[in-house]
């Protein structure tokens, strides 16, 4: 099984199963060597990267909620030289494509970030991560100073805040795929020290607010859209992709449950064993194969041709 | 004596797994130095086990005071070469029934004991807050062993563990080990540690209570003769008290030589891997540690503390 998931180009992204780790889950490459079979995700995101070297937050990072948890690390990293020099070889023996998650500072380390990936070969694709509170007109001029630099796919990654705006932005520069979304930016108190913390916020209940914005884009926006936000089954992850995700992207259940995240992929895949003889794909897996989707694209046209501003107003 | 016929008095007693699980860049980074591996296992050129997954059953829990609680788990025997200083990271296993994500994060478990007897289940001994209850029959699967062993100098007689404001679980396991080995070994109970019940402890093992702002009779002396100090500390502030206990002991010694006095970070580690990054630490000039793959013993005279 082979997947396009980014838009035809120079070098579109082809993966043998939708699903991979989010990235921030699952380090450089050798943190879950040993734990999860690599070789049967669709890729590997890396850690968020910056290009100068940036370090850790201070004080309390981690505020267990009820199902989930609060995390606010500050992305240390040793910066984007660094990184590559230290895991070029790693990702060099890898099976599955290696995506790096680059950190969308300023328009120009985005430049030199792209830059510095178009010339390595061990990597396959560049995914940007906007911030929260980035105004549209920076986000587009990061988008395209990225894809101006590199000959690779570049994913962007947008923000739970304004999501649906920054999608399309991103869309409309030339982003090759748009990842929905980074996890919605939170408060809690740390029960030890009794501070507030801020980070971003893990766990099942996230699905539901990003299955609604990958439903809402799904449709609008000429490249593919990845789903991240929750997925803590195999059920989940198809949810994803019954609501117009071309893949999804595991995030913290593979710190609770390592073995989860290869049994999602092993599933989405096409993997699992359990299809009885004769049936077909949707079938097998109601919602992934042509029926699905040829229900739903009816029923989008439908609507469009009842109410043709039904479809703007998601 | 087992550590005693080695020479070399700067060289550390630390662990194989790191070099193993970790691979030799993350020591490298820090200029560690050249070591070999502690205990029994490490002289017979026992590599330990990499981190894997296993399961564990409560076979019976037992209360030690209003606070804490004890757990025998039967472990895979795989988990029998963890070492002092070495954690796992344990969750409910639910089997068929739905899985439950209250608690989310997997539970830091501080090893007590570890016990191999040919022919039984290995056991493990685990103290916990008695708040989540445990219920002997539960099943849980354990992530690990997560961490490095603790090092120790080669010529190491004497030892000091200081409990602040915490339970000295993430301590204890080693004291059975450095009484085996007859280094003399002190355990000082600061703080909320001073409740922890004593009768649970090694005989061998002198035990001082101290008061809430670590003093007690003799401290100088206790001080001055201990060739490693390993510290445990309340989490409100796990930085700034080791801090403090540096500052202690930098007014109480002439010098605080490097390797001498770890502290052994409790941070929460929800991947133990390394992926989170949740633990780091920063160091003295710009670089940083994770406590899930450096520590959880990490020399306070590296660390840049606040």
């Amino acid at each position: 099984m082979s997947i396009q998931i980014t838009r035809a180009g120079k070098n579109p992204l082809q993966v043998d199963s939708p699903v991979m780790p989010a990235a921030g889950t699952m380090g450089f490459g050798d943190a879950y060597s040993g734990l999860v079979k690599f070789e049967k995700l669709g890729a590997f995101v890396t850690n968020p990267v910056t290009y100068t070297p940036w370090n850790p937050a201070s004080g309390a990072r981690v505020v267990p909620l009820d199902s989930g948890m609060l995390i606010h690390t500050g992305l240390p990293n040793p910066g984007i030289s660094k990184v590559m020099s230290k895991y070029r070889d790693l990702w060099d023996n890898f099976a599955m494509p290696v995506i790096v998650h680059v950190v969308g500072t300023s328009p120009e380390h985005v430049r030199k970030c792209a830059s510095r990936i178009d010339a390595e070969h061990a990597v396959d694709a560049l995914e940007l991560g906007l911030n929260d509170d980035i105004p549209w007109a920076e986000a587009e001029q990061m988008v395209r100073g990225a894809v101006g630099n590199t000959d690779k796919p570049v994913l962007v990654r947008v923000p739970f805040t304004d999501a649906l705006a920054l999608a399309e932005t991103a869309d409309h520069a030339g982003a090759g795929a748009v990842v929905v979304c980074a996890p919605p930016r939170g408060s809690a108190r740390d029960p030890h020290s009794g501070r507030m913390v801020t980070g971003r916020i893990y766990g099942p209940m996230v699905k539901a607010m990003v299955l609604r914005l990958v439903e809402q884009l799904a449709g609008k926006l000429e490249a593919p859209i990845i789903g991240s936000g929750g997925i803590h089954s195999e059920q989940d992850a198809r949810d994803y992709i019954d609501a117009g995700a071309r893949a999804v992207q595991v995030d913290t259940l593979t710190w609770i449950q390592p073995f989860m995240l290869e049994r999602i992929a092993r599933d989405l895949g096409g993997l699992v064993l359990t299809r009885p003889a004769g049936a077909l794909a949707d079938e097998w897996f109601p919602g992934m194969g042509e029926t699905a989707k040829k229900a739903r694209d009816a029923a989008k046209n439908k609507d469009a041709g009842q109410n043709p501003a039904s479809k703007k107003s998601g | 004596m087992l550590l005693a016929a080695l020479p070399d008095t700067e060289a550390l007693i630390v662990p194989a797994e790191a070099t193993d699980q970790h691979q030799t860049t993350e020591r490298q980074r820090h200029g560690r130095p050249n070591v070999c591996t502690m205990g029994a296992y490490a002289f017979q050129g026992h590599r330990g086990a990499p981190m894997r997954e296993t399961q564990a059953n409560i076979e019976r829990v037992t209360r030690l005071n209003a606070h804490i609680q004890r757990l025998h788990l039967s472990i895979e025997d795989s988990l029998n070469t963890i070492k002092p200083g070495q954690t796992v990271l344990a969750r409910r296993f639910y089997g068929s029934q739905p899985e439950q994500w209250q608690p989310y994060l997997r539970e830091h478990w501080w090893p007590v004991a570890v016990t191999a007897k040919p022919g039984h289940p290995s056991e493990m001994t685990v103290d916990r807050p008695t708040y989540p209850s445990y219920d002997p029959g539960q099943q849980y699967t354990l992530l690990g062993p997560v961490g490095k062993p603790f090092a120790y100098k080669r010529t190491i007689r004497q030892v000091l563990m200081i409990a602040h404001d915490t339970m000295p679980s993430p301590l204890l396991m080693s004291t059975e080990w450095l009484l085996s080995n007859k280094v003399n070994t002190t355990l000082v109970l600061s703080g909320k540690a001073v409740d922890y019940p004593v009768s649970e402890l090694p005989k061998e093992l002198e035990v001082i209570r101290s008061d809430d702002k670590l003093q007690w009779p003799n401290r100088v002396m206790t001080v001055g003769w201990a060739d490693q100090v390993f510290v445990a500390v309340g989490q409100d502030d796990e930085m700034g008290r080791f801090k403090e206990v540096l500052e202690l002991f930098k007014a109480l010694r002439a010098e605080v030589p490097k390797q001498y006095i770890f502290g052994v970070s409790q941070l929460i580690q929800p991947c133990g891997v390394g992926a989170c990054q949740a633990c780091t630490i920063s160091l003295q000039g710009g670089d940083y540690a994770l406590a899930c793959l450096d520590g959880p013993a990490l020399d306070l005279t590296a660390l840049h503390l606040p």
